[in-house]
């Protein structure tokens, strides 16, 4: 089982489909493309699990730690995902109230861009 | 028999397979020549070489070149029809040496060659010539003696002696002059002025007689004239002797010769030893004649003459001196005396007491203890040592007890020496040739008696011919000696064809042992000949062989462990050991228990390869004594050579036995330490090596699940066993595994495996099944090639088997092996053989319907019980000559509870995931709780996975089944205990409690159990869920 990761851009917001299962064997893929993106310079992010079948603590912890990371560099990390088991997961562990969430990946970009044209709030 | 010596001409026969034949003639302690038919020199060895005296080699050459044509035809003429022919033969080597040579043929084995062993034995035949003056002389005497002691006559005692000198000496006339007051008498003359020469009367002073006599010293003269001798006849030679007693001389014997130089310096000998004689005779015709003494003294002297006939007689009778002085001994005793010892001093300077005799045989026996207990001792001033030091006689009369305690090492001895009785004694050397032989001793136990001055020359005389018969004695030894070692050289060269035979025979080491065994018994006598092996690892001895009767005695003689034994003792100093009598000596471990045993004696020998040492030859025997010096030169060599032997074939075991233990190692190494566990089947696999061990099958069968999830099956047998069958099973084994990794499908890898191995040299030829099973699906993807068929059983018991699509690979480049698919239903059953199983007893029809009506019979059974009674129903308990292999695969119904493991590594985590949403939709969980239901098995998971990362591969099992209306979930991460690993999975616990309705965790020693369990709402059929 692997996990497909696609990289788009949006102005300053770069954004990561997710297509597949994001397990303790593939989400340290995700998190390296989000570390490479923030050395980049680009900490705007909106992390489409969209196409994400299956996501599990580690990928849990790797999101949060990056959303950190975005967040000290003055940007964000912004999610989207609609599927009832990824939205059950999020809402049990209390992380949908962490990251901004959206059905949509316009929102997510979005509010990605407004993060940054707002600032910290 | 096998092959005979072969010549230098033909190197490398099979005789020469183990010992190079140059080098075994080099190392024989003989001179040898091998002559073929036709009389001329094949080989001929260094020592041959030296001892005739040839300056070249003589291969090639006739015979005849060396000795004479029909001394040469005679001899092998005779060994021939005899199998042995000596002959002495006289020869002259280049320089004009005159050399005796000892030839002593033996016909080699096949007939075609002679084996002649060449011995000088010119120092024993110059000996003999020795012996011969000396035996003859010895007669003399004793006919003077003899003739002498039955006169009384003094003119009759002197004509006889020189009648009798005159057989033996060459001389134109003799006399023999008595001093009577100031004149010398010719008492006796033989020659032609005999006559006138009688009754001649010399004054005393004047002429060559009456210095001699003044001078006590004999005078030989080669020319008289040159010696201003003026004599009235023409004699030219002259040789006068004193006749001398008690130090005093009466009277000269003179022989003459009217040729120059008549007499040789040894004859003076000669006529000293008749005046010798003579001054007794004389002596005592003297005081008969003269003075008319006492009877008593007569009667002595009488007796001492007769005694001295005696003894002489006895000593020129026999060569075997030890009884002969014994004898001689017994003779004195107790006429001359009451107690007589001969003693000889051995090379190494030690007495040897060599005959004893005492007149009352209760005091022989303490003079024996006396010698046993307390051998002559230099140190405490026996007289013995003083006499061979000197070779002066020492007579002591009246020995006082004092004299005799301050000789005497202790109290006891002084005991003993007293209770003998040792009045007086009179020890006297016996000479030959200028050496101390050793020394006659005369004691006498009566109070009073001591020994007078003619009693100490009688003594001396008697000591003399001992002297004489010693060493007559010892010549003949040696010539016996000599012959006795050239018969038993002939007797080795043969033995050591023979064995050179057999060490190159293809027999087994037990065999070799025997035949062995058979050879050495003609050459040292034994009644149980056993071969101690030294295992260097143990320190121990062991016994495989022994001729024999069996040992009574406990094994432990047998083996043993090295330390104390004698056989320890042979292997540590490599030097054979022998012991005479175990009776009277037990220094070893083996000495007491071989005495209960019956074994007297025994000879030791060690077993040498090169420089190791493997073990020993041991002989025994029922008698005391059996075994000499001469038996150990004998067997060393035949031992190494039975080492050589059986160090070949030991080898060779060992090569055999390492290639059994590779094979064991490399089919445990081939076949799979452990089957797979995929989801939704069962494998059960049983494996029979042959029933007789002919090394490794090449048979295999293997397992792997694949990274797509299926899994691959694979059964195969290579042609043939052994090491290489086995190698060929790993390479190929190996083969399938890569190509299968990789995708590839069964049609593939068989067409790759054919092309390698077509193209190997002598590349093995094998039958093999190759499958690819998708145990969610059930769908099989087979090849065959050359394989029995697969029995496919179907769930409701229906037999059928799949054919076979291809001849074996690596046996035609162009063959191919096209895939078949199958799909198997849940409760479906493969079944897979190697052709062991139904080749086995019966015919192979009888076998394949066995094998169907078991595979029907027992498809309720479990896969792995499956296999075992298949088995042994087809074999019905017949032996089974190939190894036999039967995989069995089960697709398990979907109400079957679900049961897999795999190694915990994050890569392989998904595989959890699959099987428990399939599993959970199989039994009817709600499909909108599945993912929640994976995501719980998922996290459950997790903890073991995540210490892969820290290089601590575990082992990952999932349970699932159902328990009435509820479904449970086991993971268990099968290993050591680890310490939960805390980033994020406070969140994951978190999420599992949520999921799941129930959830238990559990750690102990084993690992962590974590049970899961959901409620199954509606029992209604699911369909299986596709991927």
């Amino acid at each position: 089982m692997e996990v497909q990761l696609n990289l788009r851009r949006e102005d300053s917001v770069a954004i990561l489909d997710v297509a597949g299962e994001l397990d303790i064997y593939t989400s340290p893929k995700l998190r390296s493309a989000i570390q490479e993106l923030l050395t980049g310079g680009t900490a705007r992010l909106v992390v489409n699990l969209v196409n994400t079948s299956y996501l599990d603590s580690t990928a849990l912890s790797v999101l949060t730690s990056a959303l950190k990371q975005a967040r000290d560099a003055g940007g964000t990390i912004t999610l989207v995902y609609n599927q009832p088991q990824i939205e059950k997961i999020f809402t049990i562990t209390g992380l949908h109230e962490v990251f901004p969430v959206f059905r949509t990946e316009s929102d997510a970009v979005a509010a990605a861009r407004s993060w940054t044209d707002t600032g910290r709030s | 028999m096998g092959p005979d010596i072969r010549p230098r001409a033909a190197p490398g026969g099979p005789g020469a397979a183990s010992i190079p034949f140059d080098q075994l003639l080099a190392d024989l302690p003989l001179g040898v020549l091998l002559v073929d038919r036709h009389g001329i020199i094949r080989a001929c060895n260094d020592r041959a070489r030296d001892i005739l005296r040839l300056t070249g080699d003589p291969h090639g050459t006739a015979l005849n070149t060396i000795i004479a044509p029909e001394t040469a035809r005679e001899l092998s003429t005779v060994a021939d029809r005899y199998r042995e022919a000596s002959v002495r033969v006289e020869r002259r080597d280049a320089e004009g040496r005159r050399q005796w040579i000892n030839f002593t043929a033996a016909p080699a084995s096949s007939g075609e060659t002679l084996a002649i062993v060449v011995q000088d034995i010119t120092l024993p035949v110059v000996a003999e010539d020795v012996v011969d003056r000396s035996l003859r002389e010895t007669e003399l005497l004793n006919a003077i003696a003899a003739a002498a002691s039955g006169e009384t006559s003094l003119d009759r005692i002197l004509s006889v002696t020189l009648h009798h000198l005159g057989g033996f000496l060459a001389f134109t006339g003799g006399s023999i002059a008595l001093i009577e007051g100031n004149e010398l008498v010719i008492r006796a003359a033989s020659g032609p002025f005999a006559g006138e020469a009688t009754g001649q009367r010399l004054r005393r002073g004047s002429g060559r007689a009456w210095q001699i006599i003044e001078a006590q010293e004999p005078f030989l003269s080669d020319d008289v004239l040159a010696h201003g001798m003026r004599p009235t006849t023409d004699l030219r030679s002259y040789l006068g002797v004193p006749l001398i007693w008690a130090g005093r001389a009466f009277g000269i014997l003179e022989i003459d010769s009217t040729e120059p130089a008549a007499f040789r310096p040894s004859d003076v000998g000669l006529l000293r030893r008749v005046a010798a004689i003579l001054g007794g005779l004389i002596q005592v015709a003297l005081r008969l004649d003269v003075e008319v003494r006492a009877v008593t003294a007569a009667d002595q002297a009488r007796r001492g003459l007769a005694l001295v006939a005696e003894a002489s007689r006895l000593l020129a009778s026999s060569l075997d001196y030890e009884t002969t002085l014994t004898s001689v001994a017994g003779l004195l005793v107790p006429e001359a005396a009451d107690w007589v010892l001969v003693d000889v001093i051995g090379d190494d300077g030690a007495i040897h007491s060599i005959a004893m005799v005492h007149a009352d045989p209760k005091r022989e026996e303490m003079a024996r203890e006396l010698r046993r207990r307390y051998p002559p001792d230099p140190a405490r001033h026996h007289p013995i040592f003083s006499v061979v030091d000197s070779a002066t006689s020492i007579v002591e009369n009246d020995l006082r007890p004092d004299t005799l305690l301050a000789r005497a090492a202790d109290e006891a001895h002084f005991a003993l020496l007293q209770a003998i009785g040792i009045r007086a004694h009179m020890v006297v050397p016996i000479v030959m040739r200028g050496r101390v032989l050793g020394a006659l001793s005369l004691v006498s136990s009566t109070p009073g008696r001591g020994f007078k001055q003619e009693e100490l020359e009688l003594a001396e005389e008697i000591a003399r011919r001992a002297a004489r018969a010693i060493d007559t004695a010892h010549l003949y030894a040696a010539e016996q000696r000599a012959r006795a070692e050239a018969e038993e050289a002939v007797r080795r060269v043969n033995a050591l064809n023979a064995l050179i035979a057999l060490a190159a025979s293809a027999m087994d080491p037990g065999a070799i042992f025997d035949e062995f065994g058979e050879i050495l018994r003609t050459l040292v006598p034994f009644v149980r000949l056993s071969l101690s092996l030294y295992a260097p690892e143990t320190g121990s001895l062991t016994v495989p062989y022994f001729k024999g009767p069996a040992l009574d005695a406990p094994r432990e003689i047998l083996d043993s462990p090295k330390g104390g034994s004698v056989r320890g003792w042979v292997l540590d100093h490599d030097r054979p050991y022998l012991r005479s009598d175990t009776e009277t000596t037990q220094d070893f471990s083996e000495d007491r228990l071989l005495a209960a045993s019956g074994i007297r004696s025994y000879l030791i020998v060690p077993m040498r390869v090169g420089s190791t040492i493997i073990g020993t030859l041991n002989f025994e025997f029922d008698q005391p004594g059996a075994y000499t010096e001469s038996h150990t030169r004998t067997a060393q060599p035949i031992a190494d050579q039975l080492a050589l032997s059986l160090s070949r074939h030991q080898l060779f075991e060992q090569a055999q036995r390492r290639a059994e233990e590779l094979s064991e190692t490399l089919q445990r190494a081939l076949l799979p330490s452990g089957l797979p566990e995929p989801p939704f089947m069962s494998i059960g696999v049983l494996y029979l090596p042959a029933d007789q061990q002919a090394g490794i099958g090449g048979d295999w069968y293997d397992a792997l699940h694949l990274p797509d999830d299926t899994v691959l099956l694979s059964m195969g047998d290579v042609a043939g066993h052994g090491v290489a069958a086995a190698a060929a099973m790993g390479q190929v084994r190996h083969i399938v595994r890569a190509y299968a990794l990789e995708g590839r499908g069964p049609e593939e890898i068989l067409a790759t495996i054919n092309h390698y191995l077509c193209r190997l040299p002598e590349g093995p030829r094998l039958s093999l099944w190759l499958g690819i099973l998708d145990p969610y699906s059930g769908e099989l993807v087979y090849s065959g090639a050359g394989h029995p068929p697969i029995l496919f059983v179907r769930p409701d018991g229906a037999v059928d088997p799949l054919p076979c699509t291809g001849p074996p690979v690596g046996l035609i480049l162009t063959s191919t092996h096209p895939q078949q698919q199958l799909t198997l239903l849940p409760g479906a059953r493969l079944i897979a053989c190697t052709d062991g199983l139904i080749e086995a007893g019966r015919t192979i029809v009888a076998n394949e319907l066995r094998l169907h009506q078991a595979a029907a019979a027992g498809r309720r059974l479990a896969a792995g019980p499956a296999a075992e009674m298949i088995a042994r129903e087809v074999l019905g308990g017949h032996a089974h000559e190939d190894d036999i292999a039967v995989l069995i695969l089960d697709l398990l119904p979907h109400d079957a509870p679900l049961s897999f493991s795999f190694p915990a590594t994050p890569e392989l985590l998904h595989r959890v995931r699959r099987a428990i949403r399939t599993y959970a939709l199989r039994v009817g969980i709600q499909p909108e709780r599945v993912e929640e239901l994976v995501f719980a098995v998922g996290e459950a998971s997790l903890n073991t996975v995540e210490h892969a990362y820290r290089g601590v591969a575990g082992r990952l099992r999932v349970r699932a089944a159902r328990d009435g209306d509820r479904l449970v979930v086991t993971v268990q991460d099968e290993g050591e205990w680890r310490e939960p690993v805390e980033s994020g999975r406070g969140r994951g616990m978190r999420l599992m409690r949520q999921f799941a309705d129930d959830m238990r965790l559990e750690t102990g020693p084993d690992g962590t159990v974590v049970t899961l369990s959901w409620a199954i709402a509606s029992p209604a059929d699911v369909p299986p869920a596709a991927t």
